[in-house]
């Protein structure tokens, strides 16, 4: 299983923090017994019956619960079943630790719905409901898939393994107005290239990881593009071989007492040489109640390298906000046509306009 | 030799003991009869003792940090709580015992030079053993004194600063070092006064397994200036020892205060410093600091902005090599409205040594029009190393601008192999590297700390290739 942090060097070892735990109503071996690949799910649910919630420092889950049963998420898409995938066993090939194990677990145990691709093409994934989904998508060729997700609640899993010298271009747009948990995993084999553009709205608390192990010359790019009002937590992990290229421009916009929580975890071990490594987040804090944090780490082993990050925060500037309100618009106005522009800077699909302006408003 | 082993049995059989040796008080373990004895040995006031014993149960009830080095090594039963040497207090230089003057050596201070060391408060082991204030200071008012002095003298002085900034709850070794401190100095600038020169001091851990506590209390009154020079080292010894001082600072409005440090403790200290300063309108404090050595560090120098228009400069440069882990960073709290802060740190790991780079910025709410720049770079200098940059950013207020970038430095196999066909040697072409990189910090310290640092960048190279 791939985790965050391994904090050993020769004898020397860190501490690695675990977070406090929250009793909340939590799901049984008979839910299990009612859902298809039972055997495969109650295999996993052995290490999953005796873990705890995290209650995270920054996003506090107080207060969250889950729905007495796991919700039935209805996809509408041009790809299989989760439950019609001919190997399962994917998932446990490419484990991983996530924002928390107990919400790996979850979704991978108490899924009721979700997609599993194998090929390449174009894939369409549209979930309107309230959803627990694990979904696969393993692209062996040139692939472009655009994701869409529109209501309240969802604990997901993603695993993407992009086969040697394939080209993914993957689209997210998120719009979750309660409580939302994904953990995305991505797998580059040799000379892959992926680019992620998400875009991740939310009125609720929201915790999403990404995860991301290149193997030799692969190349990522990703562009977050955040917008909140409730908490959001976003965590940019990677490990990286020879030859990686891996980075990540971030752009958020924390209105009406939101808060954005940037982390980013860029884990270069000893022989990956070569490599290009950056991560950057700007926010912009549109009220006086906003907020934004970040934790941009670089984790060292290798000398031949090119590793940098940056993070940094700003109210939208006097003179861009002066420039509209000369040309006739209203305070408020120009700001949110400033965070509009900044937020959907990357190439969109139409929807993500209508989740900043829902946000927005 | 004969000296040492007796050391040795006595903090192993874990017995409070008078030896009659160079060390006039030995106190190994950690219990409440060892915090009473230092307490009266050193004939400190009832409200002394009672912090000490609070600090005491605090510390039984505190955990272990959860980040940074494992710290299952330190046995604090084994920890020898405090040692006053034979030497007695002097006010002239050639009183001053012969280690000490050794020590001096050894960093590179030029003979011309400690005529000016009428400034120094050397702390061998505990006590302050050499203190010569120079008559300007008792001139302008500047109280300039070990902190046992201090306590004896300006009683209701020390009462209203001790432990005020650092309270024992903060942390464990917060807690262990109110129960244990032992020795420090205390500086009061009063308003308006400019110290001509610069102050220093100098800490050594001269027994195995010392336990080095002092306390440092810098007050900076209104409108006065003043820079603080801190060395501290110690010799190699087979067991760890355990370095946990602590450093208030007041800077006052308008007052200005530069601290330097430079650390070279031996590869056995365990250093667990706490150091802070609390800045009101108008003031300036500004850390420096180099550290070379200790085995295991957790040290993060912090600043509090909490008068309007204040600002702080944390510069630091660390050399992290063979059997090293040094965690070790900055913190700034941005609590004031117009306050701005600069950071900026250089780490270098090398011979497989592992070099942690931690920082909390924090902006509060109401720090309005608050400026923060956050500046990080590291450089690998070989395979066998370890580089980590952990920066934290809290951005509370909406009205702020802060910017944090940090980079892993790149200094390639090609750069030294140019060097050494310019006729360098591999030792000599790495030195002149790293020079250059720690040139922002080695500008920043008089001469004779430059010198020292430039003899320790080239040990430790020397050290590294063997």
């Amino acid at each position: 299983m791939v985790r965050a942090f391994e904090l050993v060097h020769g004898r020397f070892k860190s501490i690695v923090r675990t977070p406090d735990n929250i009793k909340l109503y939590d799901y049984n071996e008979e839910i299990i017994k009612n859902l298809p690949n039972s055997s495969f799910r109650l295999d996993l649910f052995k290490e999953y019956e005796n873990m705890a919630f995290p209650v995270w420092k920054r996003l506090n889950m107080e207060g969250i619960s889950l729905p007495a049963k796991p919700p039935e998420g209805e996809f509408i898409t041009n790809a299989k079943s989760i439950d019609e995938c001919d190997d399962l066993n994917i998932i446990k090939e490419y484990d991983f630790e996530g924002s928390d194990r107990k919400y790996v677990l979850l979704a991978d145990i108490f899924h009721t719905s979700g997609v599993c691709f194998i090929g390449d093409g174009e894939v369409s994934v549209k979930l309107n409901k309230d959803s627990i989904d694990t979904n696969i998508f393993i692209v062996n060729g040139n692939s472009k898939i655009r994701r869409i997700f529109d209501g309240n609640f969802r604990i997901t899993n993603s695993r993407f393994v992009v086969k040697r010298n394939s080209k993914l271009y993957l689209e997210d747009l998120s719009f979750i107005s309660d409580v939302g948990i994904e953990n995305i995993f991505f797998y580059l084999e040799e000379n892959a290239v992926v680019e992620y553009n998400a875009l991740n709205v939310s009125e609720g608390k929201v915790a999403e990881a990404v995860f991301v192990i290149g193997e030799e010359s692969s190349k990522m790019v990703i562009n977050p593009r955040i917008a909140s009002s409730g908490i959001t937590d976003v965590l940019y992990f990677s490990r990286s071989d020879i030859g990686n290229k891996m980075h990540v421009n971030g752009h958020g916009v924390s209105a009406s007492n939101g808060k954005i929580i940037f982390r980013g975890i860029m884990d270069i071990k000893k022989g990956a040489v070569s490599g290009d490594y950056s991560e950057k987040f700007h926010t912009l804090l549109l009220d006086e109640n906003s907020t934004f944090e970040a934790i941009p780490s670089l984790y060292v082993e290798e000398k031949e390298l090119s590793a940098q990050h940056g993070a940094s925060s700003s109210p939208i500037p006097d003179d861009e906000l002066f420039y509209l309100m000369s040309k006739g618009f209203e305070l408020e106005e120009s700001k949110v046509m400033i965070a509009r522009g900044f937020l959907l800077d990357v190439d969109f699909s139409q929807k993500a306009e209508y989740f900043v302006k829902r946000l927005l408003k | 030799m004969n000296d040492v082993r007796r050391i040795k049995e006595a903090f192993e059989s874990r017995v409070v003991e008078r030896l009659d040796t160079e060390y006039e008080v030995l106190i190994p373990g950690l219990n409440e009869d060892v915090v009473k004895e230092i307490s009266k040995v050193k004939d400190e006031p009832e409200w002394m003792e009672a912090i000490r014993l609070n600090s005491l149960e605090i510390f039984k009830k505190k955990k272990d940090p959860r980040f940074g080095p494992t710290l299952e090594e330190i046995d604090y039963d084994k920890v020898v709580a405090y040692a006053r040497p034979g030497a007695k207090k002097t006010r002239s230089w050639d009183e001053v015992p012969e280690e000490i003057k050794e020590a001096f050596d050894k960093l590179g201070i030029p003979e011309a030079e400690r005529k000016i060391l009428a400034g120094v408060e050397a702390q061998l082991d505990s006590e302050v053993v050499y203190s010569h204030v120079k008559k300007v200071f008792d001139k302008l008012g500047i109280i300039f004194t070990d902190m046992d002095t201090a306590i004896r003298k300006y009683p209701d002085l020390v009462k209203k600063y001790f432990m005020k900034i650092v309270p024992p709850t903060d942390h464990k070794f917060a807690a262990l070092h109110g129960a244990l401190w032992s020795g420090g100095a205390f500086l009061y600038v009063p308003k308006g006064v400019k110290v001509p020169m610069p102050l220093q001091s100098f800490f050594m851990v001269n027994l195995p397994s010392m336990g080095q506590f002092e306390h440092t209390i810098i007050i900076v009154d209104e409108g006065a200036e003043a820079t603080y020079i801190e060395g501290c080292s110690a010799p190699l010894y087979g067991v760890h020892n355990l370095h946990a001082g602590v450093v208030e600072v007041y800077v006052m409005k308008g007052a200005k205060l530069k601290y330097l440090t430079i650390q070279n403790w031996s590869k056995s200290v365990f250093n667990m410093e706490t150091k802070r300063a609390v800045v009101e309108e108008e003031g300036i404090m500004e850390w420096i600091s180099a550290s070379f050595g200790s085995y295991k560090s957790m040290v993060y120098p912090s600043v509090i902005l909490k008068g309007k228009n204040s600002h702080a400069n944390v510069i630091s440069v660390s050399l992290t090599g063979k059997d090293q882990h040094i965690d070790a960073g900055t913190k700034v709290y941005h609590i004031a409205p117009d306050t701005t802060s600069t950071i900026s740190s250089k780490s270098i790991s090398m011979a497989g040594g592992w070099g942690v780079f931690r920082a909390l910025l924090r902006i509060s709410k109401g720090a309005k029009g608050a400026k923060s720049s956050v500046e990080c770079t590291s450089v690998m200098m070989d395979n066998e190393s370890r580089s980590d940059t952990v920066p934290i950013l809290e951005i509370l207020e909406q009205d702020s601008d802060v910017g944090h970038e940090a980079r892993i430095g790149r200094i390639s196999d090609e750069e030294i192999f140019y060097l050494m066909s310019r006729g360098l040697s591999e030792m000599e072409a790495k030195t002149l590297i790293i020079r250059g990189y720690m040139e922002p910090v080695i500008e920043e310290l008089p001469l004779e700390y430059a010198i020292e640092i430039n003899r320790l960048i080239s040990m430790e190279i020397e050290g590294s290739i063997g």
